[in-house]
């Protein structure tokens, strides 16, 4: 009989760091980060642990993409709340590296020289920089069919869109990003 | 076609260079996922798994909740306090106030004798 608790254990750590660097693109904080993906774990497990695992991926992701998006709207009532209150509407954080790659801190456990190592994260750091810009829908679109892998069908599901916008917001993400980045990236 | 092999190394190099970002998390962050995940699996056995997040609000509300039960029981006994010492003062001010009593205290050997007398004489 096959453990469901070691199944979706071994799922999760499949996905985890995936999701986590997603949500981080997407917010620009790793405290908020770290709760999406808690709640996109706890919600696949409340949710749909019965359903058959190789549906958990496009519904993960989906749950995923939905907390991003909530924490979006969130921060887009917060930061018109603080341009009243304050005048302002700074991207607040206690942490000072926010805003930055956070791949430049931490030490590279592949030991790569230096002149390596910058090249990775110059390009990471560009590349992150010009996905932090693209529009919500078309970052998504990008991440999850060009990083995660997922179909057509599956991008749909997790973003809850036909396919055809799937296809469209893909093609646009690709384009504006090869726009930005230019022709000799990374 | 070669628009096409171009656009297909952009991606391989895009989704290149996000795994090698995802290879460079930190163990702080690691040891958080390992966590969030354990508890989300915990909850697979009814052992009743919930978010950060979540916990936050219910936390700040029974903090809040205490403070305030607090603020109100120290208030009340400040007033009960304040109640009693009335009273008090209140019972010194009828003692003060009573001097007949006083005198019949001072005069308590002549009210002895008095009654002395009166059993002789009766």
């Amino acid at each position: 009989m096959v453990d469901i608790n070691r199944v979706m254990e071994r799922f999760l750590a499949s996905v985890e760091r995936r999701a986590f660097r997603m949500a981080v693109i997407a917010t620009g904080e790793k405290e908020d980060a770290l709760d999406i993906v808690q709640d996109a774990m706890l919600g696949l497990v409340k949710r749909y642990a019965a359903r058959p695992e190789d549906e958990w991926r496009p519904l993960f992701f989906k749950i995923l993409q939905n907390g991003i998006r909530d924490w979006g709207r969130r921060r887009s009532v917060r930061n018109r709340c603080m341009v009243w209150l304050k005048g302002f509407g700074k991207r607040e954080s206690g942490d000072s590296t926010a805003g930055r790659d956070p791949v430049e801190f931490f030490a590279d456990p592949k030991g790569r020289c230096p002149a390596e190592r910058c090249v990775i994260s110059g390009s990471m750091a560009v590349l992150e920089s010009a996905l932090g810009d693209l529009p919500t829908r078309q970052q998504q679109a990008f991440l999850l069919r060009a990083w995660e892998g997922l179909s057509v069908a599956e991008t749909a599901i997790a973003m809850g869109c036909s396919a055809g916008t799937v296809k469209t917001l893909y093609s646009r993400a690709v384009h504006e990003l090869r726009e930005v980045l230019g022709e000799h990236w990374p | 076609m070669n628009k096409k092999r171009a656009e297909e190394k952009f991606i391989e190099d895009a989704a290149s260079a996000l795994d090698s970002s995802v290879e460079g998390i930190d163990a702080g962050i690691l040891s958080s996922l390992t966590r969030a995940r354990r508890r989300a699996v915990d909850g697979l056995n009814g052992r009743g798994a919930r978010s950060r997040a979540r916990f936050r609000l219910p936390l700040s509300g029974l903090a809040a909740g205490l403070l305030l039960v607090f603020t109100v029981s120290v208030y009340f006994n400040y007033k009960g306090a304040i109640r009693l010492e009335s009273y008090g003062n209140i019972e010194d001010m009828e003692l003060l106030a009573s001097i007949e009593q006083i005198e019949l205290l001072d005069q308590l050997d002549f009210y002895a004798w008095l009654i002395n007398e009166k059993e002789y004489k009766g």
